[in-house]
């Protein structure tokens, strides 16, 4: 399993509807966004190609602007069943 | 045919970079001119009493067929009389080492000062005690310890002593080693040329 | 991966996104804080399990298990630091190989010598070891039932089996293997100053200028002392070092000062030293003259050995039976003298003299002997099993005191001796309690009939219900064992067959002698629960509510912070559980009964910790005192008997010592400090005893007093060196000395189950100088045998590393149960402490 977190900028005229739509892609949370529309943005995966097609999938939005990778988590599953219904804050 | 050819060119070009944990036998020399001696011959291996030494096998990112061992496996017992030398037909030991001590099969280095016990302030010093030439190759460096009024004790590699036989990191009682043999050419500096810290501060004549 | 680790990831993940990007989100901090993975780790304090050092940790635990431990920054002896063997804590508990259920050798559904180990329930098991019991005080009465306690046992532990013993069973046949560490301090204490236990503390490091190691490895064997003494010598540029040992050692090697002497003739460097001072001037007269008195002790007391041994046959004051069946003399008597004759007597031990005998040159006899003499330099003299495993050890004890008596360098802030102990209650349990053969609580003795009437009454007892007969030592144990005197012995929280010495000849035929019923409570399968009839499964370190005394008279406490496994029990509830099967009138004689006829038809149980007293705090105070630290705490040996049993225990243990300067403190306020030092008056501790101004014991304007002694005077002995019993000769031509790695703790039976312990220091080998190996055709790594009269082992030799003998002497650590160096070993003692010496016998090295 494998967790991420980005900050990624969204052109402010864009950000409502990019967040809905970060919110659609599976594993997507959005955790806070400021007025200037940076995003802080997790991503949970199975294993680092699904992680990178997810990456591809979040660039390839309206708006998006930049991505960066923050933090890089991957750790071999005992238990592979995603996390259901979890809101971490 | 082409298949394998293909195949063994890309393991041949794997093994020129000899892995970092990967630990030549005493008295080998320079990992190319090893390689061109060494017979495969697997005579030093037989002769190692401890069973310490390996031969590589097809498949390893080692040249197949040569001597090795894997200092956090099992170190070198270093034995005085040097079996391994003495069993090299070819020379790829170097029949010159007669003293144990001036082996220098790689050098140790206290890589992690973060996770080593000593430099948490505890009493430890494992490495040091497990060296065969302790207070030569590894000494205690004592500290004052800023958390309280105990002294640290740092263990300090000696490069002009340490054989690189691993006993330290063997012993190293972390998880992972804090303390590694490597090969001397990724662990040792060197100095420009025009540099002479070994020279004398004051030169008397032009001091006067 | 758990849904709470996933969820503690993601919030990390979060939190590093908001910082680099420098934003707040709210509440983040504080769910990271109750996800992390440590916020379901309880925290307690707690003291380290190991040696006397006493180092406070603390004690994680997760799930009913010890997770985590570390330093415990609070703590004034360690101050948050531990040594290695500390760091690896949490692991001591979960060897693969705890034992879980009681274990009886059986053949055919009974029990059987030689049959092999059965698991059976506690009934069966205490139901076999009550009939051999009680067999063996029908057949031949008190004095053949025994136990080996135990320097690792809880304080209650001792005063529960003390009084087992002592009182119960009426046998002081109960010694603890501190018998083996420490008996010679006691003895040099109580001779000297008629009091046991250290005057200074820990503190005394961090004032010294001199610090001077006798006998002891401490940079490997106490390793946060040793920090500490290495600290004040980092920061004060002026202290000095010096190490006086038989052999280079790693303490030695970071001495200023290294003095390499012949085994033996410290006795004769500590009488030149004392020579020294008065020829150099430095007696401080005015404290001689106010606080010192001069005595003479016997010599020609011999050897400890059996009686049968030329050299006890020989000796004049060793105390045993004579040809008349009188005891011949009394190894331990002295006579008054003065410091004319004291003077006279050390004159002989002149440099070159000394020089001679011990091998050392001169001038550094000289310059030990300045630092000590300087008026200037405060000196704290250290020492352990150099001095204290000795067939002279109550002398060299004694001779030490000597040497600070004269200069007046003592019970002061730097300045002073101080013996250290190797066990982490050797002075809590072994010594303070007195599960000793001769001892009772505070420094009180059974040969001493108001001693015991003490006893009896703060135990509720009847007058006579101690005998006065002092019991078998732990060597003694070992010769009553294979002479069938002693037929049921019980040892506990220890490894005696492993640790004790003369293994083959002396120890392995008594257990194994069909005549006899051995025990062994452990949580391990040791090498002695292996030579046992029946094994109980023990509890250990936090799997039971505990406290020990470390070696500057602080006790310490700790909470029960996890279930022992499977079906073991503390040692505190087997002794107590054991004790109800117990009737009074089957142990106790008529004319004792008569004196308490309330106590007709009860159990023991009912009579030693049913009393009125032991129980009178009830179950409901378990919780009540440790709410503080854990909410709904209990602990299991109060739950099975239904009342606060270690507070019971240890208040009324306590009233042996309050108002007699061996005050402790309230067990409520322990379970609150980090420990506190005895005495302990009005909630204070004491840091330096028989000082005006520190010891509440000693009244203003008595500036000094050594009120252990009815005169208030510490004594200076005249002693003489004597040689060993057993040197090297044409055959056994080297001197064998053993002892500890600091990686391993005693025999290893907890350190050498923790993988990365074990992969440090797996195997003891022979450390030898290369000198004597290439004599006998050896070199580094040979397979050799250690071969003395007594038995043999196999090992390899170390030239190299930690220890380096000078030629004629070889060390052999014992902690390895698969090479027993006490096969090797000699059972020679100290006449007068009975401790054995594990430094001094003759073997030869050959090739294997």
């Amino acid at each position: 399993m494998t967790i991420c977190s980005l900050l990624i900028h969204v052109l402010p005229a864009c950000a409502e509807q990019a967040r809905a739509q970060l919110e659609q892609l599976p594993g997507v949370e959005v955790h806070a966004a400021t007025a200037e529309g940076l995003l802080i943005v997790t991503v949970e995966a199975g294993d680092d190609p699904e992680m990178n097609r997810t990456f591809e999938q979040l660039r390839a939005i309206p708006g998006v602007h930049a991505t960066t990778l923050v933090y890089h988590h991957s750790e071999r599953l005992e238990d592979e069943s995603p996390a259901q219904g979890e809101s971490t804050l | 045919m082409t298949l394998v050819g293909a195949g063994l060119a890309l393991h041949a070009s794997q093994v020129r970079a000899l892995p970092s944990q990967v630990i030549r036998a005493p008295g080998a020399r320079a990992e190319p001119e090893f390689l061109a001696a060494c017979l495969r011959c697997g005579m030093c291996v037989c002769d190692c009493p401890y069973h310490i030494l390996e031969l590589a096998t097809l498949g390893q990112d080692i040249a197949t067929g040569t001597p090795y061992f894997v200092a956090r496996s099992r170190p070198c017992e270093m034995c005085v009389d040097i079996p391994c030398v003495k069993a090299c037909p070819s020379g790829a030991l170097d029949p010159e080492l007669t003293d144990i001590n001036q082996a220098r099969m790689g050098l140790a280095i206290l890589s992690d000062h973060e996770t080593c016990l000593n430099f948490l302030g505890l009493r430890c010093e494992v490495c040091y005690r497990a060296c065969p030439l302790s207070d030569k190759a590894i000494t205690l460096e004592p500290q004052q310890n800023p958390r309280s009024l105990h002294a640290m004790f740092i263990p300090t590699v000696h490069s002009d002593q340490c054989t690189g036989c691993g006993k330290c990191e063997h012993a190293c009682v972390l998880e992972t080693a804090a303390i590694r043999v490597l090969p001397r050419r990724l662990t040792k500096g060197e100095l420009g040329g025009h540099y002479r810290p070994d020279l004398p501060e004051r030169i008397p004549e032009i001091a006067q | 991966m758990s849904t709470s680790r996933r969820r503690f990831i993601k919030l990390s993940a979060v939190a590093a996104a908001a910082a680099a990007a420098d934003i707040t989100i709210p509440g983040l901090d504080e769910a990271l804080a109750q996800n992390a993975p440590d916020a379901s780790i309880r925290w307690d304090k707690g003291a380290c399990r190991f040696c006397g050092t006493g180092c406070g940790v603390l004690v994680g635990v997760r799930d009913g298990r010890v997770v985590a431990t570390q330093g415990d920054p609070d703590a004034a002896v360690n101050r948050g630091l531990l040594c290695v063997k500390g760091y690896f804590l949490a692991k001591i508990m979960y060897g693969a190989d705890r034992l879980t259920r009681p274990l009886l050798r059986m053949k055919d559904g009974k029990f059987d010598k030689n049959g092999e180990f059965t698991p059976v329930s506690w009934t069966q098991a205490f139901d076999i070891m009550e009939e051999k019991c009680k067999a063996a005080l029908k057949a031949k009465g008190p004095s053949s039932v025994g136990m080996f306690a135990s320097g690792q046992w809880t304080i209650w532990e001792g005063i529960a089996g003390a009084k087992f013993m002592k009182a119960g069973l009426r046998s002081n046949n109960i010694d603890p293997n501190a018998r083996h560490c420490m008996a010679s301090a006691v003895a040099g204490f109580m001779r000297t100053f008629g009091a046991d236990e250290p005057m200074g503390c820990y503190d005394d490091t961090e004032h010294a200028d001199a610090f001077v190691v006798w006998g002891s490895n401490m940079a490997e064997m106490h390793p946060i002392l040793w920090s500490g003494v290495t600290g004040r010598r980092l920061s004060t540029k002026h202290v000095k070092i010096a190490v006086l040992s038989t052999f280079t050692h790693r303490t030695s090697e970071a001495a200023d000062l290294e003095i390499i002497f012949k085994p033996q003739t410290d006795l004769a460097i500590l009488n030149y030293v004392c020579n020294y001072i008065i020829q150099s001037g430095a007696v401080n007269e005015a404290f001689v003259k106010q606080h010192v008195t001069f005595m003479k002790g016997v010599t020609d007391i011999g050897y400890g050995l059996r009686p049968t041994h030329r050299l006890e046959q020989v000796a004049g004051n060793n105390g045993y039976p004579g040809a008349d069946g009188k005891p011949k003399g009394d190894p331990n008597a002295a006579t008054p003298t003065t410091f004319e004759e004291f003077k006279q007597h050390v004159s002989e031990y002149t440099a070159d003299k000394v020089a001679e005998l011990s091998g050392v040159p001169k001038d550094k006899l000289e310059a030990l002997a300045r630092i000590y003499a300087d008026p200037k330099t405060k000196v704290v003299s250290f020492w352990t099993m150099g001095f204290n495993q000795h067939t002279r050890g109550t002398w060299a004890n004694n001779l030490i005191y000597d040497v600070h008596l004269l200069l007046g360098k003592i019970s002061e802030p730097g300045n002073g001796p101080f013996s250290i102990t190797g066990q982490p209650s050797a002075c809590g349990t072994a010594r303070e309690v007195g599960t000793f053969a001769h001892r009772l609580p505070a420094d009180l003795v059974v040969a001493n009939p108001q001693h015991r009437a003490t006893a009896e009454e703060i135990w509720k007892l009847p007058a006579g219900a101690i005998p006065g007969q002092i019991g078998f030592h732990a060597v003694a144990m070992d010769r009553a064992l294979k002479d069938r005197n002693l037929n049921f012995y019980w040892v506990c929280c220890t490894n005696n067959m492993q640790a004790g010495p003369n293994l083959s000849q002396e120890r392995f035929p008594g257990w194994r002698d069909p005549a006899n019923f051995v025990v062994v409570t452990d949580a391990y399968p040791t090498v002695s629960a292996q030579a046992a009839d029946l094994v109980l499964p023990a509890a250990m370190w936090m799997e039971k509510e505990g406290a020990y005394g470390n070696a500057e008279r602080r006790s310490q406490f700790w909470r029960q912070q996890v279930k022992a496994p499977g079906e073991a029990r503390s040692d505190l509830w087997q002794i107590m559980e054991f004790s109800k099967r117990f009737k009074t009138e089957e142990v106790w004689p008529e004319d004792l009964l008569a004196k308490a006829p309330q106590y007709r038809g009860k159990t023991l149980f009912d009579v030693l910790y049913a009393n009125g007293q032991v129980n009178r705090f009830p179950l409901a105070d378990v919780g009540k005192v440790n709410a503080h630290a854990i909410k709904g705490y209990s602990n299991d040996e109060s739950t099975a008997f239904g009342f606060y049993v270690q507070k019971g225990l240890f208040e009324e243990y306590a009233g042996f010592g309050r108002g007699h300067a061996h005050d402790l403190g309230s067990f409520d306020q322990y379970h609150r400090v980090r420990g506190l030092r005895w005495p302990v008056v009005d909630g204070k501790e004491t840091l330096w005893r028989y000082r005006e101004g520190y010891d509440p014991y000693v009244k203003q304007g008595e500036g000094v007093k050594f009120y252990g002694r009815p005169d208030g005077r510490a004594v200076i002995f005249t002693l003489p060196y004597q040689p060993p019993p057993e040197p090297p000769d044409n055959e056994y031509d080297l001197w064998l000395a053993t002892g500890r790695v600091l990686e391993h703790w005693h025999s290893g039976s907890m350190t050498r189950r923790v993988p990365e312990l074990y992969r440090a220091v797996p195997d003891a080998l022979v450390f030898m100088n290369p000198k004597d190996a290439e004599a006998r055709g050896l070199k580094q790594g040979d397979v050799v045998r250690v071969i003395s009269r007594r038995g043999e082992v196999q090992t390899r030799v170390e030239t190299r590393g930690r220890n380096r003998p000078p030629v004629g002497l070889v060390f052999v650590p014992w902690f390895d149960e698969s090479r027993l160096i006490n096969k090797v070993t000699l059972d020679a003692t100290c006449p007068i402490s009975k401790q054995n010496d594990f430094k001094k016998c003759a073997v030869k090295v050959v090739k294997a």
